[in-house]
């Protein structure tokens, strides 16, 4: 009986992703006393972004945002513990390695980052999950749905201004449920790999180039069309 | 292809999707359940953004005749692209 409850909870928490369980109890009992305003205003938002995009992890800036949110104070009590003085970095960033790693993709091979450019970023990026999902997570509850899925976030995006990436995301998105498990996933990073993180930029431009490199080897040709597709997109954005 | 966590999935994508789970279920209290395709638009959303910010932030760079990519430059990509607005106080922490 002892190995039976046991594998029952190792079955358990990996499936509901639910790292401190207790937390989320709470939460879900708090909840229908403290029925939350529907659309938290930009101040909010920019409240917690304070909080978030702080690199010393100061919790303490929570708490003026939570009360905002009506009746948050039991909640915030909560996470505090949880962060535990500072709250420590990999749950609030992503790793800096992935991320330095996509801004060189898109530079020209001789650009140099410094370091708090980096770090920046990271935060940028941090703050970006953060404020697309508070507005995907707004319109679940005026649809009074529990979970956050694919198209709240394409919703959210489209209406917070990034209309760009939501037909690459779509696209992304249909591979990913298409293939399921295995074999589309290894096509997506397949694809992934030799382009850049923009897709409609390699569109018009690979043809012509293509050709007239047909005699380099593959890598370096791969290499050159990268730098060309970069610089390309630098002269654009300098002409502005 | 299929490399690194148990599941496999962290294979192809290019940022490590428990990692996007969690920052999401920080951003509020409200968010209680996050289906599997989440993180994913979020990882392909993430590379789009930091392509499009990096980028416009090089040119900063390379107006200023700089080779080397600073906060500053980000700063200014933020402060010139009004869907970056959102950024600006995560840029401005700076001078303190």
């Amino acid at each position: 009986m002892g190995a039976h409850s046991a594998y029952v909870r190792i079955a358990w928490v990996p499936a509901l992703d639910l790292h401190p369980p207790p937390l989320t109890k709470i939460k879900k009992n708090n909840s229908p006393p403290f029925p939350r305003p529907h659309a938290p205003t930009a101040k909010q938002i920019k409240g917690f972004g304070g909080a978030c995009s702080e690199r010393g992890g100061r919790m303490a800036e929570a708490p003026p945002a939570s009360p905002g949110g009506g009746g948050g104070s039991h909640e915030s009590g909560e996470q505090s513990p949880r962060a535990g003085g500072g709250v420590r970095e990999q749950d609030r960033f992503l790793p800096i390695a992935n991320i330095i790693r996509i801004m060189k993709k898109a530079l020209p091979a001789n650009a140099k980052i410094a370091k708090d450019a980096k770090e920046t970023m990271q935060e940028c990026v941090s703050e970006f999950i953060s404020f697309v999902t508070s507005e995907a997570s707004d319109r679940c509850q005026k649809e009074k749905r529990k979970t956050i899925n694919g198209d709240d976030l394409l919703w959210a995006m489209a209406t917070l201004g990034f209309e760009e990436y939501i037909e690459p995301l779509k696209l992304y998105l249909q591979k990913y449920r298409e293939g399921g498990e295995g074999s589309a996933r290894r096509e997506l990073g397949g694809s992934q790999s030799g382009t850049s993180t923009t897709g409609e930029y390699q569109a018009p431009q690979q043809a012509p180039f293509t050709q007239s490199l047909d005699y380099v080897n593959p890598q370096a040709r791969r290499h050159l069309l990268k730098e060309s597709r970069i610089l390309f997109e630098i002269f654009d954005l300098l002409k502005l | 292809m299929l490399v690194g966590g148990v599941s496999g999935r962290t294979g192809p994508h290019s940022l490590p999707l428990a990692r996007i789970k969690r920052i999401m279920k920080r951003s509020s209290d409200d968010v209680r359940m996050i289906s599997a395709e989440a993180p994913v638009v979020f990882s392909k959303a993430c590379e789009h953004l930091i392509g499009v910010l990096v980028r416009r932030a090089w040119a900063a760079a390379l107006r200023r005749k700089r080779r080397t990519l600073l906060k500053e430059d980000v700063a200014a990509a933020v402060a010139n692209t009004d869907v970056f607005d959102f950024l600006v106080q995560v840029v401005q922490q700076q001078p303190k």
